[in-house]
């Protein structure tokens, strides 16, 4: 058994990327959950062709406003993506036991991370380009033409979608679950920033600092001339209503702005991936 | 200073604390190229912490542990590099098959395509999955990835193996496939700090152990050495007659008898100070009282007596 060669000089750290990357895709790509997610978008866009026109509305004819229903779906299938391919990325290692083949191995852990990452939005972005392409395809049969606006929510998409990711990768550091991991990284991206969104628009404070707040530029972005923030006052009782007519409610309409929702999406991204990275490399496989 | 090539495992100083607690507590211990070293101690004695530190799964408090000359704690790329090891029960990614997972972590060993192929083929042979190669192992059961780790561990031909614990959790058929495969591997040119709680496992793979309970180092040495130096025998004697409790009295009273306990009316075990000599002088001495002794010798597993003496003393 011992006769032939010793294998004791691993390659480079970015060959190591490579492979722990390759076998991550492997694992994604055969996954069911890449079935579920390509299932959502395709379920979005079948209910979206299908819905209008059976309660006799018609598509707009631009092609900026047709592509943007769809668009407007973006963010909920970056959400599930990330909660699918990042929630429970490193926590499973943990959980699972995994680690203790994993990590004896002559492998940095940031090798391990990276591997991971870069499988987590290779397959996020491989999900929304089929998407967008699809919804392209879709705007160019409808329309017989194309908006070039397409290409920038594809963009704030993709930004998002590595913000989303990294979220997803911190809540995976943290917990100790990958069921956990799963469900919490679904609730803050799906439930929880958006309830504070919500929250802080009733109240009158504009959420600049949210990342889904941030990621509904994604679909205002195909409008022209693109929104604006509007505040109404609104009067809360007339004579019909029994009251006097004098008291008001003010509502506000807030509408991320492009650039600050592109630099709100880099910072969440940047900072959740390194402090994930951060604390990923001190765990340890203590149980 | 870090250690030369004939110690490719030493432990300094360590020190592993877990919110105060000291799981391992100034443990140093060397293990010299080509031995096959059994770490034995009672459960949480801080073995499998040693060994987790050993191989990166754990950070150390403080103290150092080298691995080929390499501190593990410090450089563990270089220092994992020539290591095989398998820590806990390993869990393996059920989509892959045992050729993928060899494929996989021979990749991130830098092994050439053609080495794993011919490799895998090899160790599967030898840990009996062959003709499991090309399935799943998320079907598998405890025994074969038992096994399966073993053969990842050797997949890329390390001088050096980390094993901890390798038969806890299998079937005796599982156990015993683990132990010839280690029997095998004992033949060869193999340096194996292994940890075990079966004494008989050690004893028959083992030609050196180390002791430790509470985290700290409590003997260690050669198998035989350490036999031979422990203070006392347990010795099973078993008389043609019902032995009376006078009788037992007086062979307590014989020289070097420490405790004497009855196991059956015909047999009595023995605790002896001392070694061969004054074991032979007991007999005469037994015999010397009258009693006719049917059988007379070293009861159980030597190693196990010296277990339980050198653990009774730390509680």
């Amino acid at each position: 058994m011992m006769d032939g060669e010793v294998f004791d000089r691993p390659p480079s750290d970015g060959r190591q990327v490579m492979t722990v990357t390759y076998y991550e895709l492997y694992k994604y790509v055969r996954s069911a959950r890449m079935v579920g997610i390509f299932a959502l978008a395709a379920l979005i866009v079948v209910i979206i062709l299908v819905i209008p026109p059976a309660l006799g509305q018609e598509y707009p004819k631009d092609p900026a406003y047709f592509a943007q229903r769809f668009f407007l779906w973006s963010s909920v299938l970056i959400v599930v993506g990330a909660t699918l391919f990042a929630g429970d990325a490193l926590a499973s290692e943990f959980q699972n036991r995994t680690g203790y083949l994993m990590f004896p191995n002559p492998v940095k852990r940031w090798v391990y991370f990276t591997g991971k990452l870069l499988a987590s939005l290779l397959t996020m972005f491989f999900v929304l380009s089929v998407f967008y392409v699809v919804v392209s395809l879709l705007t160019i049969w409808h329309s017989q033409s194309f908006s070039d606006l397409t290409y920038r929510s594809f963009g704030l998409s993709l930004l998002y979608s590595v913000a989303a990711v990294g979220v997803g990768y911190l809540v995976s550091a943290v917990m100790k679950g990958a069921t956990g991991a799963l469900v919490f990284t679904f609730a803050i991206l799906f439930l929880i920033f958006p309830i504070l969104d919500g929250v802080l628009s009733f109240a009158g404070a504009k959420p600049v600092f949210s990342v889904t707040f941030a990621a509904e530029a994604i679909s205002y972005i195909m409008q022209t001339p693109y929104p604006t923030d509007q505040e109404l006052i609104l009067p809360t009782g007339g004579a019909l209503g029994g009251g006097t007519g004098e008291s008001t409610v003010t509502v506000w309409s807030y509408y991320p702005d492009v650039g600050t929702a592109a630099l709100v999406m880099v910072i969440y991204a940047v900072i959740t991936i390194v402090v994930a990275l951060v604390i990923f490399r001190r765990r340890e496989m203590a149980a | 200073m870090a250690p030369g090539p004939t110690q490719p495992i030493v432990i300094r100083d360590l020190t592993k604390e877990f919110n105060g607690f000291k799981a391992v507590d100034d443990l140093s211990l060397t293990v010299e190229r080509n031995t096959f070293l059994g770490f034995l101690g009672p459960n949480g004695a801080g073995k499998t912490t040693a060994i987790k530190i050993l191989t990166n799964l754990l950070d150390a408090s403080s103290g150092s542990a080298y691995l080929n000359g390499i501190d593990v704690t410090r450089r563990p790329k270089q220092a994992l590099a020539g290591i095989g090891a398998v820590v806990e029960t390993p869990e393996f990614y059920p989509y892959l098959t045992p050729v993928q997972t060899l494929t996989y972590l021979g990749r991130l060993r830098g092994m050439p395509r053609q080495a794993i192929d011919e490799r895998s083929r090899e160790l599967l042979h030898l840990v009996l999955l062959t003709d499991w190669a090309d399935k799943k192992i998320g079907k598998f059961s405890k025994g074969m990835k038992q096994r399966l780790a073993l053969a990842q561990a050797l997949l890329h031909r390390p001088h050096v193996l980390i094993l901890d614990e390798p038969t806890t959790g299998l079937d005796p058929r599982g156990m015993v496939e683990i132990r010839n495969i280690l029997k095998e591997l004992k033949k060869e040119n193999y340096t194996v700090f292994m940890s075990s709680h079966l004494l008989n496992e050690v004893q028959e793979v083992c030609d050196h152990v180390a002791l430790i309970d509470h985290g700290k180092m409590l003997a260690s040495g050669e198998v035989s050495e350490l036999l031979k130096n422990k203070g006392c025998r347990m010795l099973e004697v078993r008389f043609l007659q019902p032995a009376d409790d006078a009788a037992l009295q007086r062979i307590g009273q014989l020289a070097g008898v420490v405790e004497v306990e009855r196991l059956s009316p015909e047999t009595v075990m023995v605790k002896l100070k001392g070694q061969e000599e004054e074991q032979a002088d007991l007999l005469d001495a037994i015999r010397g009282l009258g009693t006719k002794v049917s059988s007379f010798g070293e009861s159980g597993n030597p190693l196990e007596a010296l277990y339980m003496s050198l653990i009774k003393e730390t509680r």
